[in-house]
């Protein structure tokens, strides 16, 4: 970074681009500000275009968001989730903060893929939407779960990896960084593709594919319904549930009582939790309520809603925009050509691409720079190796 | 305990069972399906116009055109 870029930025600094940054790095105007050593006001100042931050200033928001300069610079429209538009489930428990993290990481997530189509060719989209009715009854569901296996050339039996059956219809799936476990996945249509976030959740192969499958649900089925209502998630668990466990097998194969070592046979084989299984059996009449209420009792006193036996390994993760990165090595194309590109930080790409367990510099601490705490590597901030937004606080609050 | 209950105990320690080879069921599992093919080809050449890529919206009527069409050429 040098001191001619941020004049170079200052005159076309994007306000926009300000907020995004911003917010996937979990900071309030207020906080920011701090950072920046100028008042909260400026800063909503800046974000609404009613003021231009100094060169100065522009410098302190790249090193203390760990974003290039050139990223608050105009350029294409950032395109935004827009929030009344994104299948959330179970928002209520994250924060404010945790949910707009969430969001910047999902338009992240649509550059960078924006950015590798000009290099190569991804999945053709292969999707049909329909329209659900809110009140569509639940065979309706499971028969389109049915057309859309059929459609996708699923035979019987389970579905073999559910993220990249997504990828490989077309379907960008990303994953959130750590520690914000409190938002669920999501999903949202962009433009030209849909996008898929799953929750950091490495550990848990069960929740990872249920969740791909209820996201694909509502991107087949809701793409004009408002989302948040209760009758759409549940339609869309309908969905996951049939696409994941077809009716015609299952029948056959989940116990009429509750056999556990049967149901944990069934978990390795299909790849879905118990309590997708219990739930299931359920819907299929195989068991009836309070059977599947003692189940779900009893496995509460085990702790086995929050850890059940029969773990999978870990979960399923996105491959997409690593192959294309894989692929372009051949032509020296690099992840760090990638951040330039979308104008992100490497860590920002490195997470969105699931290349964060690769081997990866080493942090190192340069003092002598503004904003001293800033680990960063090699010429800017675009490199900062910046992992996750709790993370990115600590650092910043130490 | 009522006798309801009864049923629930399990008669088996699942870390045991764990370590137990399961006969496979009637399916293969889905741990050992052969992966979905994620296809990512390089372009030729970069493609300055790639923000709005092919996009295939599968109309199930279509497919059942082309269904009919294969037949009638046969």
């Amino acid at each position: 970074m040098s001191v001619d870029d941020a004049h170079r930025v200052a005159p076309i600094f994007d306000p926009a681009r300000l907020e995004l940054a911003r917010k996937y790095r979990g900071f309030t105007k207020a906080e920011l500000a701090e950072e920046i050593e100028v008042s909260a006001a400026a800063v909503s100042q800046y974000e609404l275009g009613y003021a231009k931050p100094s060169p100065a200033v522009v410098a302190k928001l790249s090193l203390s968001l760990g974003f290039p300069l050139q990223w608050f610079s105009q350029g294409r429209p950032v395109v935004r989730v827009d929030t009344a538009g994104a299948h959330f489930r179970s928002l209520r428990a994250a924060s404010q903060r945790e949910r707009e993290h969430a969001f910047a990481q999902a338009e992240f997530t649509w550059e960078i893929a924006q950015a590798l189509e000009r290099k190569v060719r991804f999945p053709v989209l292969h999707m049909r939407p329909t329209k659900v009715s809110a009140d569509a009854e639940g065979a309706h569901i499971e028969d389109y779960a049915y057309q859309v296996r059929r459609a996708w050339d699923l035979n019987r039996g389970p579905v073999p990896n559910v993220v990249r059956l997504l990828e490989s219809r077309g379907i960008v799936v990303t994953r959130l960084s750590a520690d914000t476990r409190r938002v669920d996945a999501f999903s949202y249509h962009f433009p030209t593709r849909p996008v898929v976030v799953l929750a950091d959740d490495k550990a848990n192969k069960t929740r990872g594919r249920f969740d791909a499958a209820h996201e694909l649900g509502h991107l087949l089925m809701h793409s004009d319904a408002e989302p948040g209502n209760r009758i759409l998630e549940q339609q869309a668990h309908t969905f996951a549930g049939a696409f994941l466990m077809p009716a015609e097998d299952m029948t056959s194969e989940l116990p009429s009582k509750l056999d556990w070592p049967t149901l944990l046979q069934l978990k390795q084989t299909w790849g879905v939790s118990i309590a997708a299984l219990l739930y299931r059996a359920r819907t299929l009449g195989i068991i009836s309520e309070p059977t599947y209420r003692r189940a779900i009792t009893y496995m509460s006193k085990r702790n086995w809603r929050k850890e059940e036996p029969g773990d999978l390994g870990p979960a399923e993760q996105p491959t997409i925009m690593k192959k294309a990165l894989s692929l372009l090595a051949s032509r020296n194309y690099t992840v760090d050509d990638l951040a330039d590109a979308t104008r992100l930080p490497v860590d920002v790409v490195r997470l969105v691409a699931s290349l964060q367990d690769d081997d990866r510099p080493a942090i190192q601490f340069d003092e002598g720079t503004v904003g001293s705490s800033l680990p960063t590597i090699g010429r800017s901030a675009r490199d900062a190796q910046v992992l996750d937004l709790p993370s990115w606080r600590k650092r910043n609050s130490n | 305990m009522p006798e309801k209950w009864e049923w629930v105990e399990p008669l088996f320690e699942f870390e045991a069972l764990e370590m137990v080879p399961q006969p496979p069921a009637g399916f293969t599992p889905f741990g050992e399906m052969e992966e979905p093919d994620v296809r990512v080809d390089l372009l030729v050449e970069d493609d300055p116009e790639a923000d709005e890529p092919d996009l295939e919206v599968v109309d199930e009527a279509d497919r059942e055109d082309e269904a009919n069409e294969d037949e009638d050429s046969v």
